[in-house]
Formats: structure tokens, C-alpha cells, sequence
């Protein structure tokens, strides 16, 4: 599904967090949005989930508004959202509730994302009992469950620690080329961006605005320490750090 | 010595707990009892302990009811008046913490009604009670909690009722509050409606707040309900049991047997509601 911002603007009591966002992404693309702390990356995924209202602009999906596709969009959380009160099979299951899906097929098709993921034996077990990395997993799983068109996620491996979040980049990097999905993906790690993005828009610092659209020529599965990577790297960080310094 | 060691450390820490209990209750009744040797009105436990027995196998000298008859007859109230103080607080704490609309209504309302004592409403209770008794709701109302048509036993319910509803209500009020809003979130990206919210979000989350509510409101429904039946009209109740073996010349012991009845019933509620707490909760 293509996703599209015209002139996003998001105002907070006349602080702008958010100042004329305009991009598209293309159907399929994995694109990852990368700015420093504070410049509004959360907002702009939490007016395009229709989570907030923008101030000014217009968001549009495959050519409609927002309001015709709320169904389309899956949405996996930073710290990760899990019901406490459900278990595993019971969390991944709950928007296929809501959808109004019978019993025993969403327990099917539950079950299959959850094996996606690789936390099968874990069905039953409440989110108290697993790992940052296993929580994750569920919300992954549970967002994809329903099948969305555009997956927006929100530096869902920020709270993880290093090495989980190189397997679970690995993992979802697999799952995408598997499934296929266009996802907007938000986080302040720059090699996660371009271990996984085709595209990196970088961001100033508030008030947020797109700064560059970066598409990334590289083969995939990624090779994270390859020179183009490191340079590019070096780039986005230099950049990235004007920008820091700029907020000061 | 080697024994006494033995009896500080062996085995689990459950039983260990349970050793503490035994020890600090055998430390209370001879207190208890040096306490009575010096204080002759007060029985002695073994006094309590004979009074007791008599009390439950025998039963008292005024109405012939046993103690644990009265016992229950007090039971059978708080519990008419702690469901409905229930049903209405649950629903009407989930509105108050979810709509800023009903807080602003209603919050003045509830603050001021909050703090006047449940038994303060005793009065008023008998005198509208009195006066509606014989319209068909009254007599419904009281038809339903199979309480006849007494009087004292609808104020007795409508006391426990005042009792339990503040504790419930402003739990549940607090548990709808502190929801996270990031499962409100979740919810609302999978498209919930509110009504789905608030079923599959707000109550299930402000479960752990609710119980809680629901287990202070039991105990002060508890409290009500033996100082409602002192007040008199009532025929049975364990507050009546008290004020009747007071009334006949002070029969210390049988007081005392009564207050203990009231205080292990109250234990044994609120253990079951924690049971009921831990078992549903094993999430939290």
C-alpha cells in the first residue's frame, strides 16, 4: 500500500513539533525515518496510525484518506503494549477479535504468526514471564496477525540490548521479504536504519522536518560492516549531529 | 536447646510462617490473660473459651439463637447490601474514570457525600424507610432481599450498602485512571470502538484496583453492619447478639465471644477475596 504526507503539520499549544512533512512510500518499500530525540518521529507515526489529529496536511493511502484504510494499518510499539491480562495466544488474537473473526479461525491464524516469530512453545505463557526480545516478538506477531497493508513501527527494538536487537533486525529484516509489507519504521539508530531500510529520511531537530531522502543501493541480506554501509554511516552521523548540536 | 533450634529453622518458610502465627497468638492470650487476672471484668480466655462453646453448641439465653446463627444472619446482610454497592459503584467508577464529563459531574457529588460516616445515615434511613413502607417499590425492594418487611433490616442493608459503595467506587475510579494508555493505543490501531475499549481494555486492566476496592468494601460493609444492628429494631444479627449481652447485666464474656465471631468472619472474607485476587491475577 502507498503511503502519502502531504504537508504533515503538528502544533502542541503553539509549539511546532511537527513542520510540512512531505513523502510518499511505495508500496512494499521498508523505509526508516531517523532524526534525534525529540523531533517529532513518534508523532508523525502516531498521526499516521490515527492516533492524533494533524494540525495541518493530509495523509493518504493508496490515493484515499486516512479514515477509509484504519484497518490497514498495523501498528508494534516501542515498549511493546502486551496485555498483561492475556497470554501470549490471547494478545496476537485480540485484533483479529476486533475484527470480528470467529473463535477457532483466529486462534489458527494466531498460531501462525506466532510461529513466525518462533515462540510457539510460549503460547500460553503471560507477558510478565518472557524476555524484552519475546515481548516483542508477540508484538510483531500480533500487529502482522491482521494482515495490514502498512506497518508503522516505533524503534520497537530501543529497549532491547544490543545483540537481541541485531537477531530481531535479522528476523524482521526476513519477515519482510516474506510478507512483503510496506513499513514505516521510526528509530534514532542509524546502523539499524541501514541494516534495514531502502530508504532513510533523516530529520532535523524540532521542528521536525524531512532534511534528506536517502535510498539505499544496497544488497540484501545486509552486510552491516560492508564500506558502503560504514560510509554511509559516517554521512547520516555527521549529519545527524548538526542537527543535535543545532537543538542545543 | 537443641530443640528449640530445630523449632526456629527447619523446613519450608511457609511453615515457618505458620510458626510465627502460633507463637504470636500463644504471646496475646497470656497477655490476654494476665491482663484479665488484673482486670476482673474482663474474662478470661479460658472463660472466652467455655462461653464459646456454649455459645455455639447452646446458644444465648435471650433468644435461644446460636452465636454462629447470628453470625449469619449479619452475613446474609452485608452481602444483600455489598452486591448492590457493587453493581452500582463498578459501573458508575468505570464512567467517572473514563469520562471527564461524568468527573466533572459527578466528583463535587461524591467528595462531599464520601465523608459522612455510613452509621450517619441510620436515622434518615429509618424515617424514609419508615415512610415508604408501604408503597409497592419499598415492598418490592424488600421482597426481593428477603428481608420482609422489616424496617431495621433495610436500613441495616442500605447502611453496609453506603459503606461498601465509597471504598468500590473510588478504586475503581483510580484503576480506570492508572490504565496504560498504550493498550488504549493498541486497542485503537486494531480500529476497537469504544465500547470495545472500555470491555477488553479498561476492565480487564483496572481488574487488580477493582478487587481491592471490592475487598475494603466488603470489610467496612462488615463494620456497618454490626454497628447498624446495635442501633436496634433488628432481631438477629451478631451487633444485636453484642447489645442484647450487654443490655441483660454485662455478660463480658459472651461480648467478647461476639466481637471474636466479627473479627474471624472479617479474616476469613478478606482471605478469600485475596485468594480469589492471586488466583485471577496470576498476570500481575
Amino acid at each position: 500500500m502507498e503511503l502519502t504526507l502531504k504537508n504533515i503539520t503538528k502544533t502542541f499549544d503553539g509549539f511546532v513539533a511537527l513542520e510540512n512533512i512531505t513523502f510518499t512510500v511505495k508500496e512494499g518499500e521498508f523505509v526508516c525515518i531517523v532524526g534525534p530525540s525529540g523531533c517529532g518521529k513518534t508523532t508523525l507515526l502516531r498521526i499516521i496510525a490515527g492516533l492524533e489529529e494533524p494540525t495541518k496536511g493530509e495523509i493518504l493511502l493508496d490515493g484515499e484518506p486516512l479514515s477509509h484504510h484504519e484497518r490497514d494499518i498495523g501498528f508494534v510499539f516501542q515498549e511493546y503494549g502486551l496485555f498483561p491480562w492475556r497470554n501470549v495466544l490471547r494478545n496476537v488474537e485480540f485484533g483479529l477479535e476486533i475484527r470480528g473473526i470467529p473463535k477457532e479461525e483466529r486462534t489458527r491464524i494466531a498460531k501462525k504468526y506466532i510461529e513466525m516469530v518462533g515462540l510457539s512453545k510460549f503460547e500460553r505463557n503471560y507477558p510478565h514471564e518472557l524476555s524484552g526480545g519475546m515481548k516483542q516478538r508477540v508484538g510483531i506477531a500480533r500487529a502482522l496477525a491482521v494482515n495490514p497493508k502498512l506497518l508503522l513501527m516505533d524503534e520497537p527494538f530501543g529497549a532491547l540490548d544490543a545483540q537481541m536487537r541485531n537477531i530481531l533486525q535479522e528476523e524482521l529484516a526476513n519477515l519482510w521479504m516474506k510478507e512483503k509489507k510496506t513499513v514505516l519504521y521510526v528509530t534514532h539508530n542509524v546502523d539499524e536504519a541501514i541494516f534495514l531500510g531502502d530508504r532513510i529520511l533523516l530529520m532535523t531537530a524540532s521542528p521536525g522536518r524531512i532534511k534528506e531522502d536517502i535510498t539505499l543501493e544496497l544488497p540484501r541480506p545486509r552486510d552491516r560492516a560492508s564500506p558502503e554501509a560504514t560510509a554511509l554511516r559516517k554521512r547520516i552521523l555527521e549529519t545527524l549531529r548538526e542537527e543535535i548540536i543545532k537543538s542545543l | 536447646m537443641k530443640s528449640s533450634y530445630y523449632f526456629w529453622t527447619d523446613i519450608s518458610p511457609k511453615w515457618r510462617e505458620r510458626k510465627f502465627r502460633v507463637v504470636s497468638l500463644v504471646i496475646f492470650i497470656v497477655l490476654w490473660y494476665v491482663l484479665s487476672l488484673w482486670i476482673r471484668e474482663l474474662p478470661t480466655p479460658v472463660e472466652t473459651a467455655t462461653t464459646f462453646y456454649q455459645l455455639i453448641t447452646v446458644g444465648e439465653p435471650i433468644l435461644g439463637r446460636t452465636l454462629q446463627e447470628h453470625t449469619l444472619a449479619s452475613i446474609k446482610i452485608v452481602l444483600k447490601g455489598f452486591i448492590i454497592g457493587t453493581v452500582i459503584a463498578i459501573p458508575l467508577g468505570i464512567i467517572i474514570g473514563r469520562y471527564k464529563l461524568a468527573e466533572n459531574l459527578l466528583n463535587f457529588i461524591v467528595e462531599t457525600f464520601r465523608p459522612i460516616p455510613p452509621l450517619a445515615w441510620i436515622p434518615l434511613g429509618f424515617v424514609l424507610f419508615r415512610g415508604l413502607k408501604e408503597t409497592g417499590w419499598f415492598q418490592i425492594i424488600s421482597h426481593l432481599l428477603g428481608l420482609g418487611t422489616s424496617v431495621a433490616a433495610m436500613v441495616q442493608v442500605f447502611v453496609v450498602f453506603v459503606g461498601a459503595f465509597f471504598p468500590i467506587l473510588l478504586n475503581t475510579i483510580q484503576g480506570v485512571k492508572a490504565v496504560n494508555p498504550i493498550y488504549i493505543d493498541v486497542a485503537r490501531t486494531f480500529g476497537a470502538t469504544e465500547r470495545e475499549i472500555v470491555w477488553k481494555i479498561v476492565i480487564p486492566a483496572s481488574f487488580p484496583n477493582i478487587i481491592t476496592g471490592i475487598r475494603v468494601g466488603l470489610g467496612v460493609g462488615w463494620m456497618c453492619v454490626v454497628a447498624a444492628e446495635m442501633i436496634g429494631g433488628s432481631s438477629s444479627g451478631v451487633g444485636l447478639f453484642i447489645w442484647d449481652m450487654y443490655s441483660i447485666g454485662g455478660g463480658s464474656a459472651e461480648i467478647v465471644c461476639g466481637m471474636i465471631a466479627i473479627g474471624l468472619v472479617g479474616y476469613i472474607m478478606n482471605e478469600v477475596l485475596l485468594f480469589v485476587q492471586r488466583r485471577v491475577f496470576k498476570w500481575s
